[in-house]
């Protein structure tokens, strides 16, 4: 079946939790591990910018007090659920102040980028992003970032759920471990979604900007 | 093992459909899925037992499809759906709206006093009255069951974390339409950093706990 390009207008690039402290070492360079996921971001970032997409930064910000931390409890993370403000609440990898929470240089936001404060997992919950996406006439969703079964899939069925199309940049997002990245890309997002990499991305948003309605 | 306060939880059976699990004339159940209904059974009586509410979200779509899902996959591009399994189940596995197999499963068929979530997408959250049924009552907690585990028990479980509910997976009665390695997975590798994992009996135990604590 021929595929349907992606539309630059209509298609937004967003980076899920891009940030110092998830994808830097202590000395502030990228990541052994994060630099190809790192390359591969920064292509789509470059087209974006060049077909004058819209880009979105989705990045973690949860209060220094703890008041607005999950309550939610899970088997995982035992050694991080702190009592605080009345409940058993997951310290989060980083709160306003603990440094690391701007996006990465390789990936620096621009005037004119969409910046989403999130507070739990998903991009949509509690945030701006659906009004936004949708005042702006974006009707797909290209996703990038980590980790790939936490936030990013959140964002994925929210997105789904919502009717936005998504298309998950298959190597410019990472999982703790290779297997979970696998599992998501082969069994979940072909279902919800179109899995590509950066590179044929670029060439369906290259058509799409020609007028191509599929390749 | 920390309890579960009956009180504050609900069991939420997601897409327990016949179009999913009952044979052709929506007769009976298909034998590889007896031990998923054994399974839905004990739970469900355990909860009548502490009044626990039990919530059913179900598919519920227009016929005349103006509702659908419009969103381009790979599955649709790449995939067409194969043809039916003739010994497998209703429709293979195809929920139609107005036919039996869009009902409950009779072995967990609702109470008139259940709860019954007509949903449009897969999360039972989205667009619908699941969280502000849940929060009248004081629910912090959903055990999740049904299928498919990738899909909809997937999607509702996230959806659940980020609304603070904490959730617990049923492993043994959850499924997957594409087979028990797919639903397995996600139990084992995703689940434990959203929710709980446990098996029936463990829930039951956990229950009987909580309430003897509460």
């Amino acid at each position: 079946m021929a595929e349907p390009t992606l539309d630059p207008r209509k298609t937004a690039v967003l980076y899920f939790d891009t940030l110092k402290v998830y994808l830097y070492d202590d000395q502030g360079k990228v990541r052994p591990e994060a630099k190809a996921q790192v390359a591969a971001a920064q292509r789509m970032l470059q087209t974006a910018r060049s077909l004058d997409m819209p880009v979105v930064y989705a990045a973690a910000d949860h209060r220094t007090d703890g008041a607005d931390w999950s309550t939610a409890i899970t088997d995982n993370n035992e050694s991080r659920f702190v009592e605080i403000v009345g409940k058993r609440r997951l310290k989060p990898a980083t709160v306003r102040t603990s440094g690391g929470e701007e996006v990465i240089d390789e990936l620096a936001p621009q005037d004119g980028d969409y910046f989403i404060k999130k507070h739990r997992w998903s991009a949509f919950q509690g945030t701006h992003l659906d009004l936004s996406m949708r005042t702006a006439g974006v009707d797909t969703l290209c996703i990038a970032g980590g980790g790939t079964d936490v936030g990013v899939a959140s964002t994925a069925y929210a997105a789904r759920d919502r009717d936005f199309n998504v298309v998950i940049l298959r190597d410019a997002c990472r999982a703790a471990r290779k297997e979970i990245d696998e599992y998501f890309m082969d069994h979940v997002f072909p279902r919800l979604g179109r899995v590509r990499s950066v590179d044929e991305a670029i060439t369906l948003l290259q058509a799409g900007a020609n007028g191509q309605k599929t390749l | 093992m920390a309890g579960l306060d009956p009180r504050r939880t609900a069991l939420v059976f997601f897409d327990m459909l016949k179009g999913y699990h009952y044979d052709k004339d929506g007769r009976a159940i298909v034998p590889e899925d007896k031990g998923l209904a054994d399974a839905c059974v004990r739970i469900r009586d355990v909860a009548r037992q502490y009044g626990i509410p039990v919530v059913y979200a179900a598919a519920d779509h227009r016929p005349d499809h103006k509702d659908a899902s419009p969103v381009i996959t790979d599955l649709d591009l790449r995939r067409p759906d194969p043809a039916p399994d003739p010994n497998g189940p209703a429709g293979g596995g195809r929920v139609v709206h107005g036919s039996f197999t869009s009902e409950v499963i009779d072995e967990i068929k609702p109470a008139p006093e259940d709860y019954e979530i007509r949903k449009h997408r897969w999360s039972a959250f989205h667009q619908t009255e699941l969280e502000i049924s849940l929060r009248a009552r004081d629910i912090d907690t959903i055990i999740l069951a049904g299928g498919s585990t990738e899909v909809g028990v997937a999607s509702t479980a996230y959806s659940a974390r980020d609304l603070d509910f904490s959730v617990v997976i049923l492993r043994d009665a959850c499924h997957s339409g594409r087979g028990a390695a797919i639903s397995d997975y996600f139990v084992n590798d995703v689940g434990p950093q959203m929710a709980r994992v446990r098996t029936v009996d463990e829930t039951i135990a956990m229950l009987r706990d909580g309430g003897r604590n509460g």
